[in-house]
């Protein structure tokens, strides 16, 4: 082995790296630390042997001591490359190593290297500048707290500088430090975006830094958003709509990051259809892009389209739904790259058949099925969005698709998932595919579904108790009688009655809800409301004389219209409820108060009771009549013979109508 | 809604003009007060030769120049159409579109239309039943029909279920289609189907042969009922088209090239139908009555 291959072997070399005086020590220092350099430069391997020898905080502490020998003001050039080698080789340990970004930080460079940026030699300043750049490219580095005015002098000096390193700095910092809107303010009252907007003309790197600065700043701001597109009277947002055609992807990305987040933040200045189908056509483009500019262009083109069916279409146009298909048919795709394309898919797919259309190959939707067992939980949540918004057309739903028992049970399993999200995200697309075909509601119930849907209804968090509970109405909905049954001996009907009375309204609403349904076209299932002493009927009756949400009521009466298209018992246990016998002045409040409502469809629940109540082929519909008659709610319905509604309207006349058939018959 | 008078026009040189929209293109805003000024408008249509494109932007100008109201809405759509565009002094009629502040999109225009029709007998799980008349010269024939609403989306005017025909001639087991409907509702649909090989003339006639529709035939002959307030009118017209069949192959027998006009009573819930194929016997009748049973409302989906 030759003698200088041995003297490079990374224990010698760290060895080596210590501070001495001398200028013969010197040079032996400086060429340990190119070597440390060059080696450690794109090696993950050596990058971390080195850490695990110790060389970081050796290497920060030949920084530190060159740069305090080199502060008297007169150049040393053997300090000053001694300092550029240090400085190197401390931004090449924190890129890309998270390990090696804790390892600088412990070891204390950020101040060194800070200090080292007012050096007066140019290529000082260039590493320290560049080194810093790359700790502040990791979430691991500290927070620049803008708001203190040094800090924010600070950054204006980096930034007022001619040196492109210094200003991609001020931007790198800005884009990982600027998160709250008083910092977003701050830093737009100091001007940073005028100096930003200045400096989009330079490099390729010092146009992406600053893009992603100007991102960080303008994000969710609507004012700060405000204040930038009216610079120079629109020449920032003329900037930037060149900028999406940079020669470059990853500008062109950045570039449209922008633009998204100055449509979000105040809509106004970017709503001109135009301007967001380049921005559609650009990004979908780029979803082809190898790399990072590939692995983000989904989320951005998500966060773009998000709820915009006009835009859903412009991307649908441009091929943006093959495009993702043919990524998502690629042998190897990247955890981070599959969530944005799956949640992209999603978005497209939530609103337009069209889009829906397009993924029902069995191909593709089986790479999505696949998606569900994916290790990465992010990509298991995407793979449940796009499924529950595929699941939206009941078109496919009726043609059979995503009806096999494989596909069921593992979204049953995800149900389980240790992660909250995962949960929700498989209960929200189990709530779709178990809505109206029997064959997927048996293959539910088989696997075990049922209980585990029972079990989160009885979760801690309200967002799992809201999707279960949704879930098992929907599995309710047009169930068969056996069906029903089951999912009420799993559900209990103590269960049952504690979700009438959940703490959050929407759980209340969909428990009602699933009542209803169980009630609906079923004459054997009402008994239940009436059973263990009429615990669900009580809990209905509280909740309608007592809530405060509209949609809860709306839900209780029609429960109650359901109960009263029963039998003769059935009709007069409601009326006792809406009217009680005997007591003329102690009808429930909510009775007129309801048909009273502004609400049309509480006023139309209301009306389908006296619809069932007043029924002419009903043998004690006459004796019920005489009662609404006596409690003064013909009177009010009489009142309700113009209603604006022509739904309640109609229903008004055909109660009177038979009110009226009724008496004549009498008669 | 209506916003009457508040574009004025000060210029009067105009002959009368319908649907002219005037997108407004450019704004700014003041630094002081943050109210946007509109600078600069943009005519996006007109059916009949409108003026030149630079007098109505110059009227336009003017009338936003001393529209305060304009103010009033400066965070609402920049588009706004004029559906009567009277001159001589008179007032401009116009009509903003909805805006969402809050996310910044742009929804279906709503304001100024009416809301879609909406009967509670008409919602998702709800099941009719009757008949499909068949017959031809040859003989009489009948058969047995269900149909269950799947879903139903009134703000796009499209609803959906399942159609089944039950003692169908060479078919073993009940026929089970499934069909997608629209609603016409004069803003999605109008009484002219444009499509599946239906004329104006073809409609008009089908339409016809429902007593409910003649209060509506001279304004659907005008327009095809676009301009039509439907909301409070007591039937509910819809056009189903059978898409695909649920539980037998295409060579069935059967034949879903057709659709159906339909028309839906909102006092009970009874449906009366022709189906139109231009291969098949001519006005074939589907009549249909609820099945008493529950209601519920219709939002299910996650």
């Amino acid at each position: 082995m030759p003698a200088s291959a041995a003297n490079n072997r990374p224990e010698d070399l760290t060895a080596r790296l210590s501070v001495g005086a001398g200028a013969a020590q010197g040079e032996v220092l400086l060429k340990a630390l190119r070597e440390v350099k060059n080696q450690i430069i794109g090696n993950k391997t050596k990058k971390l042997l080195y850490l695990h020898l110790g060389a970081v905080p050796k290497i920060v502490s030949v920084l530190a001591a060159a740069a305090a020998d080199d502060s008297g003001g007169i150049s040393r050039g053997g300090d000053a490359a001694v300092i550029v080698q240090a400085a190197a080789a401390i931004g090449s340990f924190a890129c890309g190593v998270e390990d090696g970004v804790r390892a600088v930080l412990d070891a204390g460079a950020v101040p060194h290297l800070t200090s080292i940026l007012s050096h007066h030699d140019e290529k000082v300043v260039d590493a320290g500048a560049r080194s810093l750049k790359m700790i502040f490219q990791s979430d691991l580095a500290p927070k620049y707290d803008v708001l203190q005015e040094k800090n924010l002098n600070f950054i204006l000096s980096l930034l007022d500088s001619d040196n492109e390193n210094v200003t991609e700095l001020a931007a790198s910092i800005i884009a990982h430090s600027c998160e709250t809107n008083e910092q977003q303010k701050a830093l737009c009252d100091a001007g940073v975006l005028l100096r930003f907007v200045s400096l989009l003309g330079g490099s390729s790197n010092q146009k992406d830094g600053c893009l992603e600065s100007i991102a960080a700043v303008i994000k969710n701001n609507p004012e700060v958003s405000s204040r930038f597109s009216c610079t120079g009277n629109g020449k920032a947002l003329n900037a930037l709509a060149n900028l999406i055609q940079d020669r470059y992807p990853h500008t062109r990305l950045r570039a449209c990051k922008c633009l998204i987040a100055v449509g979000h933040a105040s809509p106004c200045y970017v709503e001109e259809l135009q301007i967001k189908t380049k921005l559609v056509l650009v990004l979908v483009e780029l979803l082809e892009e190898p790399g990072q500019v590939g692995n983000e262009a989904p989320f951005s083109l998500k966060t773009l389209i998000a709820d915009d069916e006009e835009l859903h279409k412009q991307a649908l146009s441009v091929n943006a739904i093959e495009k993702l298909c043919s990524i998502l048919q690629m042998s190897s795709v990247q955890a981070r790259r599959l969530q944005g394309i799956l949640l992209a898919l999603a978005e497209l797919c939530s609103k337009l058949e069209k889009c829906r259309c397009q993924l029902m190959s069995p191909q593709v939707l089986n790479l999505i099925v696949e998606a569900l067992k994916h290790d990465c939980m992010d990509v298991r949540v995407a793979a449940c969005n796009c499924i529950r918004n595929i699941t939206r057309s009941l078109k496919n739903l009726s043609a059979g698709c995503l009806s096999s028992e494989a596909f069921i049970v593992r979204l049953v399993q995800l149900s389980h998932d240790p992660s909250t999200s995962v949960q929700i995200a498989a209960l929200g697309a189990l709530c779709n595919i178990v809505i109206n075909c029997a064959t997927r509601k048996s293959v539910l119930i088989k696997c075990g579904g049922v209980s585990q849907l029972v079990q989160l209804s009885k979760s801690m968090d309200s967002g799992l108790r809201s999707k279960s509970v949704l879930a098992l109405r929907n599995l309710m909905f047009l169930a068969d009688i056996t069906d029903k049954e089951f999912i009420l001996k799993e559900l209990t009907l103590c269960t049952l009655a504690s979700l009438i009375y959940d703490s959050e309204c929407s759980i209340q609403e969909q428990a009602l809800a699933l009542i209803s349904d169980l009630v609906d076209g079923c004459s054997q299932s009402v008994k239940h409301v009436f059973a263990e002493d009429s615990i669900i009927l009580d809990a209905v009756m509280r909740q309608l004389q007592n809530a405060s949400s509209i949609g809860v009521c709306i839900q209780g009466m029609f429960v109650l219209s359901n109960i009263s298209a029963g039998s003769e018992s059935d009709k007069d246990t409601v009326m006792n409820y809406l009217v009680p016998p005997h007591t003329d002045s102690c009808i429930p409040s909510f009775t007129i108060k309801f048909l009273q409502s502004k609400s049309i469809l509480l006023r139309v629940a209301s009306l389908w009771c006296f619809v069932n109540l007043t029924d002419p082929a009903s043998v004690g519909s006459s004796r019920r009549v005489a009662r609404l008659q006596a409690a003064g709610i013909v009177l009010q319905l009489k009142s309700m013979l113009n209603d604006p509604c022509m739904d309640c309207k109609l229903r008004v006349r055909m109660i009177l109508e038979q009110c009226m058939e009724l008496e004549t018959a009498q008669a | 809604m209506p916003f009457p008078g508040m574009l004025r026009s000060t210029k009067g040189r105009f002959a009368r003009i319908t649907l002219v929209k005037l997108e407004l293109v450019h704004a700014d805003v003041s630094s002081a007060t943050g109210i946007r000024v509109w600078t600069q408008l943009r005519i996006k249509s007109s059916p009949a030769p409108p003026p030149p494109q630079s007098e109505i932007e110059k009227v336009a100008e003017d009338a936003c120049a001393s529209g305060g109201e304009l103010d009033a809405f400066a965070r609402l759509r920049i588009v706004l159409h004029l559906d009567e565009f009277v001159c001589g002094g008179r007032s401009l009629i116009v009509v903003a579109e909805d805006f969402d502040s809050r996310s910044g999109l742009k929804q279906e225009s709503r304001t100024g239309r009416p809301p879609p029709p909406s009967c509670s007998l008409l919602s998702a799980g709800r099941a009719f039943s009757g008949t499909q008349n068949v017959s031809s010269l040859q003989k009489d024939e009948a058969w047995k029909v269900n149909v269950r609403i799947q879903g139903i989306d009134l703000d796009n005017g499209y609803l959906c279920g399942t159609m089944e025909a039950l003692n169908v001639p060479l078919a073993d087991t009940p026929v089970v289609t499934f069909w997608e409907g629209e609603l016409v509702d004069g803003n999605n649909f109008t009484f002219f189907t444009r499509k599946w090989e239906a004329t104006p003339e073809d409609d008009i006639r089908h339409w016809s042969k429902f007593p409910s529709f003649a209060p509506l035939l001279s304004q659907v002959e005008a327009d095809g009922g676009k301009s039509m307030d439907l909301s409070n009118y007591p039937y509910i017209f819809m056009r189903w088209k059978e898409q695909y069949f649920v539980n037998v192959g295409i060579d069935c027998g059967l034949t879903i090239a057709g659709f159906y006009y339909v028309c839906f009573s909102c006092s009970d819930g009874s449906i009366n139908g022709f189906y139109y194929d231009p291969n098949s016997s001519p006005f074939q009748k589907l009549e249909l009555k609820c099945i008493p049973g529950g209601c519920s409302d219709m939002l299910h989906s996650a």
